[in-house]
């Protein structure tokens, strides 16, 4: 099977020891530089370099909102705003402590954060449900797609949808998971589990439908 | 499947899953809310109007706040007294009508010293009294003129001849010299020919109580002293401004810093079949004695070059690895999950280059003229300051896409030192002023690439430019 290009990943890029791609005007060389470079825009202001920056990692911020967002129009506001939370406090953005997509990331999640705490949204689920339905097989988590995947997370409650993107989808930890909810990190990962619990469960339920089907 | 792997795949299908969105209608929300872009002036227009003041300011200068000062001011405050006259210094018409000092102040030695005493009832005449420089004549007037005899010089008292005229003074009398004796070092200065016969002119208009009496003595060789002044006078530069405009063709060199360098020097200075350049400059001139100049302003440069190059990119991607992970399904089919691993990517092709640099160069240019019956030839020679704006330009590729030429990181804003040396042909056009036309030629001596970009680059030029001067 032919293998196809996914994604590029230019943050590991290497340079060449072939003079002329160091030299020369290579679009892809110099993708971190012209990244430096629209960040130095940004920061003097210019309009060109800041639309340049937002078309550059619009989808990457839009894919985090939807994550964390009801539907696609609260997710445009979260975009928006972090966006220009980002723009107004690009001067304090330091290349040395990370890379700019990182920074926006933690930027849209704070965001998206601040809206569900501003909608009293946010509050930690009980354990008021039991799930015994049994395992799921492995095979089917591989048999979902994204769009699926995403219907199932929006049924979560707030609490477990938030903890389960931060954890299996940002990777942060249960430490980190709580200082940014404020919970403690033993919630933090209760909250998972109840989470993984019910997205067994409406898996299996939404199987059993399809199989009745 | 291990939860682990579970977490995975869904990690990486959400993390590549974003929904179908209008990304430019939330480019407006976001651009209306962001703070109004301030427009950025361009720099080198703030250089050129303080050039254009600076210079409009040297040559009202040179042309209007000079005419008196500079032969008058010298001289009396320099002259010495040395002989047996007393040192009293000119005084003033508005001093004297104040009556801080009284005519008596205003003494003069020599044979007609007595008269000045016997004139002491003649208080009521004002005058303005200067001393005597070897046997020049002064007179007694009140007079606002800034010329001895000169057009403006107004008598509005007759003044009696006793106190009016001077004796020759003896060789070791001197005094401090007024502006009309000044003003008679400039009319020696300027017309040194025509002025006696102008004075004897003037004095004729004059009634005949307020002519000297020892006209011919006057008209004696001014002293060692004047003539230091005239010369002084005649020695004074002239300012002129300049303006011009031309065409030429960049002589850049490239040198590498390191021999890793040189390959790609070779290629781009093999393929690059297109430079030229256009330029504009004021100069302001300062004219001296003997056809010598000086001349300094501002000159903007543009230069535009084209080159081919073959472009060669490597880029690391994530591809899907289809051995990785698999398994079989219900009805026993594989299926593949999506995992990844790291290759190369290596494109190449043939670009062409549009650039065009833009300079902001201030020379400083000594220059000699040798005047012809009608013509003249200058040659004009020193160092120019470049400063470096940057350059813009897009690249075609073999496809002809099109893109923006990125950045201008090894070069913006860099300062550089070349060498000029030019000649030019002037040609009055009547009272208008000088047409020139000209070659010249610059050597670029310092590089304008930063240390990063591993080679150095210097631009020259050969260039011919038309300009007048004024």
């Amino acid at each position: 099977m032919t293998p196809a290009i996914q994604q590029s990943n230019n943050q590991t890029i290497k340079q060449s020891n072939n003079p002329t791609i160091q030299q020369s005007n290579n679009p892809t060389i110099n993708h971190l530089v012209q990244i430096e470079k629209l960040i130095a825009g940004c920061r003097r202001n210019d309009r060109k370099c800041q639309q340049a920056l937002y078309l550059r990692f619009a989808d990457h911020a839009m894919g985090l909102c939807y994550r964390y967002a009801r539907d696609l129009y609260e997710a445009e506001d979260i975009l928006q705003n972090a966006f220009v939370k980002a723009f107004s406090n690009i001067k304090t953005f330091d290349e040395k402590k990370g890379d700019f997509q990182g920074w926006l990331s933690r930027i849209v999640i704070n965001e998206a954060l601040q809206l569900l705490k501003k909608n009293k949204r946010f509050h930690l689920t009980g354990d008021d449900h039991s799930f015994h339905d049994g395992e799921v097989e492995p095979e089917i988590y591989g048999l979902l797609e994204a769009e699926e995947i995403h219907e199932l997370l929006a049924q979560l409650p707030d609490g477990y949808r938030i903890v389960f993107n931060l954890y299996v989808v940002e990777e942060y930890s249960h430490q980190e998971i709580g200082e940014l909810l404020g919970i403690s990190p033993s919630a933090s990962r209760s909250q998972l589990t109840r989470a993984k619990a019910m997205l067994r469960h409406l898996i299996i339920t939404q199987k059993k439908i399809e199989h009745a089907a | 499947m291990q939860p682990d792997d579970t977490e995975k795949a869904f990690r990486q299908k959400m993390k590549s899953h974003t929904p179908a969105w209008d990304k430019a209608k939330n480019w407006d929300a976001i651009e209306a809310r962001l703070p109004q872009q301030r427009k950025r002036r361009p720099v080198w227009l703030f250089w050129l109007l303080g050039g254009v003041i600076l210079a409009g300011s040297l040559l009202w200068w040179a042309w209007f706040a000079t005419g008196e000062k500079t032969a008058a001011e010298p001289l009396a405050n320099t002259t010495e007294i040395t002989g047996n006259q007393s040192n009293t210094p000119t005084t003033g018409v508005d001093e004297i009508l104040a009556g801080n000092i009284s005519p008596q102040a205003e003494t003069t030695t020599g044979p007609n010293a007595s008269q000045n005493t016997a004139n002491d009832d003649a208080a009521p005449f004002v005058f303005k009294k200067t001393k005597p420089q070897n046997g020049l004549a002064t007179s007694a007037t009140k007079s606002t003129s800034r010329k001895f005899f000169g057009e403006k010089t107004q008598h509005e008292t007759p003044v009696p001849p006793s106190v009016g005229t001077t004796a020759p003074m003896d060789g070791n009398a001197s005094a401090a010299i007024s502006p009309q004796a000044a003003n008679t070092v400039q009319d020696l200065a300027d017309h040194d020919e025509t002025a006696p016969q102008r004075r004897a002119s003037d004095l004729e208009k004059l009634p005949t109580e307020a002519r000297p009496l020892d006209l011919p003595q006057t008209e004696t060789a001014p002293s060692a002293a004047i003539a230091a002044q005239i010369k002084v006078v005649k020695n004074q530069p002239r300012f002129g401004l300049e303006i011009y405009g031309g065409i030429g063709q960049p002589l850049r060199r490239f040198s590498a810093v390191s021999p890793e360098k040189q390959a790609y020097i070779s290629e781009r200075q093999g393929l690059e079949n297109v430079l030229e350049s256009i330029e504009a400059g004021v100069l302001l001139t300062a004219r001296f004695r003997g056809g010598w100049s000086l001349a300094t302003g501002l000159e903007f440069q543009k230069i535009n070059e084209r080159f081919h190059w073959q472009q060669v990119t490597a880029e690391t991607v994530n591809v899907y690895s289809d051995s990785a992970y698999f398994y079989f399904d219900a009805v026993n089919q594989r299926q593949f999950i999506g995992d990844t691993v790291q290759a190369t990517l290596t494109e190449s092709r043939r670009v062409t280059n549009f650039n065009t640099h833009t300079f902001l160069n201030m020379p400083l240019l000594v220059g000699f003229e040798k005047r012809l019956p009608h013509f003249s030839l200058r040659a004009q020679g020193g160092p120019v300051l470049q400063f470096y704006r940057g350059f813009e330009g897009v690249i075609f590729d073999e496809n002809g896409d099109l893109r923006p030429a990125a950045g201008q990181g090894i070069y913006q804003n860099k300062m550089a030192l070349s060498l000029q040396a030019g000649l030019d042909v002037c040609r009055p056009v009547g009272s208008l002023g000088e047409v020139f036309i000209g070659l010249q030629y610059r050597h670029g001596l310092t590089s304008l690439t930063i240390a990063e970009a591993g080679f150095e680059q210097r631009y020259g030029g050969l260039g011919a430019r038309l300009g007048w001067r004024f």
